[in-house]
């Protein structure tokens, strides 16, 4: 996930706390979200977030304009493009 | 073997800053493919693809790729690109910061709406070529530090590129001495030097090598993720500080006449 990246919220809890959490799924990552900010936020709703709160809330056609155009500036892989995976062994493979 | 060579030097160096943000899911790529960067950051990691992963951090990419186009150099991850970005060096005072805003005007914030909503005319005096512009002035936190929540000046505090003395290396933390960012409710400063524990260490290995007491290090989310010389310690300590004047001149204007200068027109 990156700033700027609208998350759509799929689930939302209050922990014993009282913190307002939330999973949003951004492009196809799930990511857990603070709510502190936007604590009326729901199911459905899409945000962007930074640093892990959520505190721009969106309607869905800004969601999808904003996820388009981050698409086409490079930051996110064309829609249905595989995850960007590293394989393990490309990982640890020492210096030639 | 060491692996200290396995990438090019301007590819670790990007992958020592952009690894912790993104470890916690901040910036860049998924996590699958930023355990890359961190392989890459302890010198490791010859297969990663560093370019495609750099390309997906939303904030810093657009600088390198700019501050590049402005210093004739082709590869927005050279190592002299990387250190101009993330802690200022000869480079960075090469670029013209309102003309490095406006191409970012023009390039990203138009095409992106939300993606940098604060990236505004209004923020051109502003611009230094540098992160520390990208957490103070696009960032949206410091317009939330009014609200008295504890998170935007924690969250600035980190997300900045800190430098620090190392006190102690133990064998998990090291103790180092920095200086922490305050708010005093109109202005933000750098606090007198303190002491705090750090983490050096990932599962991976450690970005620098040996630690020496006395030696200046780079934090970046608590974590040390660089050791810089004393000429680049001073750039990052210049250019912080130079970041919080000219933004203080934004959260509170008579700071533009306390200051006695105009930090922007300093900056032109």
């Amino acid at each position: 996930m990156c700033l700027g990246i609208p998350g759509r919220i799929v689930r939302r809890w209050v922990q014993d706390d009282g913190a307002i959490l939330a999973e949003a799924d951004f492009a196809g990552e799930l990511r857990t979200v603070r709510l502190n900010y936007l604590p009326d936020l729901q199911v459905g709703d899409f945000t962007i977030v930074h640093a892990g709160f959520a505190l721009t809330k969106l309607d869905p056609d800004e969601a999808a304009r904003t996820t388009a155009l981050m698409r086409d500036v490079g930051l996110l892989g064309p829609e249905g493009d595989e995850p960007l995976v590293v394989p393990a062994d490309w990982i640890d493979r020492p210096a030639p | 073997m060491s692996g200290a060579i396995s990438q090019p030097r301007g590819h670790r160096l990007f992958a020592r800053y952009a690894c912790a943000p993104n470890a916690r899911g901040y910036c860049g790529p998924p996590a699958v493919a930023g355990a890359g960067l961190e392989a890459v950051a302890c010198g490791h990691g010859a297969g990663v693809d560093v370019p495609s992963l750099a390309a997906r951090f939303s904030g810093a990419w657009p600088y390198q790729c700019l501050i590049a186009d402005l210093a004739g150099i082709a590869d927005p991850l050279d190592e002299r690109v990387v250190r101009a970005y993330w802690t200022g060096n000869a480079l960075t005072r090469e670029i013209n910061g309102r003309q490095l805003g406006e191409l970012l005007l023009e390039r990203f914030a138009s095409q992106a709406g939300h993606y940098w909503s604060h990236l505004t005319p209004g923020l051109l005096d502003e611009v230094t070529p540098t992160h520390a512009f990208h957490v103070f002035g696009v960032y949206p936190w410091t317009r939330l530090l009014a609200t008295g929540r504890d998170e935007p000046l924690h969250v600035l505090d980190s997300c900045r590129i800190r430098s620090a003395e190392v006190l102690e290396v133990r064998p998990e933390l090291v103790l180092v001495r920095a200086r922490a960012l305050t708010w005093d409710g109109r202005q933000l400063e750098l606090a007198e030097p303190a002491d705090e524990e750090v983490t050096w260490r990932s599962a991976r290995g450690a970005f620098t090598g040996p630690l020496r007491e006395g030696a200046c290090v780079a934090l970046h989310w608590g974590h040390i993720c660089d050791e810089l010389g004393e000429r680049a310690g001073s750039e990052l300590d210049h250019w912080t500080e130079l970041q919080i004047e000219t933004t203080n001149q934004r959260l509170d204007p008579s700071a533009r006449a306390a200051h006695g200068r105009d930090v922007a027109a300093w900056l032109r």
